[in-house]
């Protein structure tokens, strides 16, 4: 846990490498109060960063939408003959054993 | 509760024993009844060899065996085995590029740019980019482009949605570890996309 020094220090001193690093984990978890203060108090200020931010959401826009293409792709191979496993490979699998 | 597994619970200590045997087995028996025909076709589209496929499968079906009791009851079995899947491809193509031996390495001596330089907007609705074709072939080029170690991370949280915790349970590393990888992966991506996409005339 930082102490209030540190936190005070992170939000008064923030720079852009911290503060893109604080905007990708933004997408992982709910920030701390200092790391939130600090990155918009820093993201006002900053062009860049502002830039940064957005293109990290286009980015998590277009994997959201590629993740629904590849279920669309996998729903289209269903009935594909060339896609179906054998079935004594399936009974195969089913004797694994770690 | 008929669960075919709900054997495993009669010893008193519910879900803390690794399961026996026998639950094991029918615990397989249900995933491959149940999933194994999509992950099948899931890994035709990529791999396109039915000898290899039949193999990541097996290392599919191996890994979930050994995977912790939790991260089951986590997330719905599907995605789980698809993620596990994924990695077992990712790992096939490195293994075919020779790269997987310099993988441990690769994170510790990558230097990333610092991020001060003045970045470039992206003119454009974001909306309107990713329902343009031909940006799906930068993106996915660019995605590709990503090191193992970093692309193993991001896909698992970006492509299969599996929360932060899971992917570092599934990947054996820490929190902190996981966020530096992803970080890496979007800046990378981000200057890919930057260059070969938002920078064209």
């Amino acid at each position: 846990m930082a102490s209030f020094v540190e936190k005070l220090n992170l939000i008064l001193t923030i720079q852009c490498q911290r503060a893109s690093e604080l905007i990708s984990e933004s997408f992982e978890r709910k920030l701390l109060l200092h790391e939130r203060l600090a990155l918009r108090g820093h993201i006002v200020v900053c062009w860049s960063c502002r830039q940064f931010e957005k293109h990290l959401r286009l980015i998590r826009l277009a994997f959201r939408k590629l993740d629904q293409q590849e279920k669309q792709e996998l729903a289209a191979t269903m009935g594909d003959p060339a896609n179906q496993m054998d079935e004594s490979f399936k009974q195969r699998l089913k004797q694994l054993r770690p | 509760m008929q669960e075919p597994n709900a054997n495993t619970r009669i010893d008193g200590s519910p879900g803390v024993e690794p399961p026996n045997g026998d639950a094991q087995s029918q615990l397989l028996s249900m995933w491959v009844d149940d999933h194994a025909d999509a992950l099948y076709r899931f890994a035709m589209t990529r791999v396109n060899d039915k000898h290899t496929v039949e193999d990541l499968l097996q290392e599919t079906y191996l890994a979930a065996l050994k995977s912790s009791e939790s991260f089951r009851r986590e997330s719905s079995t599907r995605t789980w085995l698809i993620a596990i899947l994924r990695l077992k491809i990712i790992d096939y193509y490195r293994r075919a590029e020779k790269e997987i031996a310099t993988e441990t390495n690769t994170l510790a001596a990558e230097r990333m740019p610092a991020r001060c330089e003045r970045l470039k907007a992206w003119n454009c609705e974001a909306s309107q980019t990713i329902e343009n074709h031909e940006f799906w072939d930068v993106f996915r080029a660019c995605v590709e482009q990503l090191p193992a170690t970093l692309s193993r991370a991001f896909s698992l949280r970006e492509l299969d949605g599996l929360q932060p915790t899971q992917v570092c349970e599934l990947l054996q590393i820490s929190n902190k570890n996981l966020a530096v990888r992803v970080f890496r992966a979007r800046s990378l991506l981000r200057d890919c996309l930057d260059k070969h996409w938002f920078s064209k005339d």
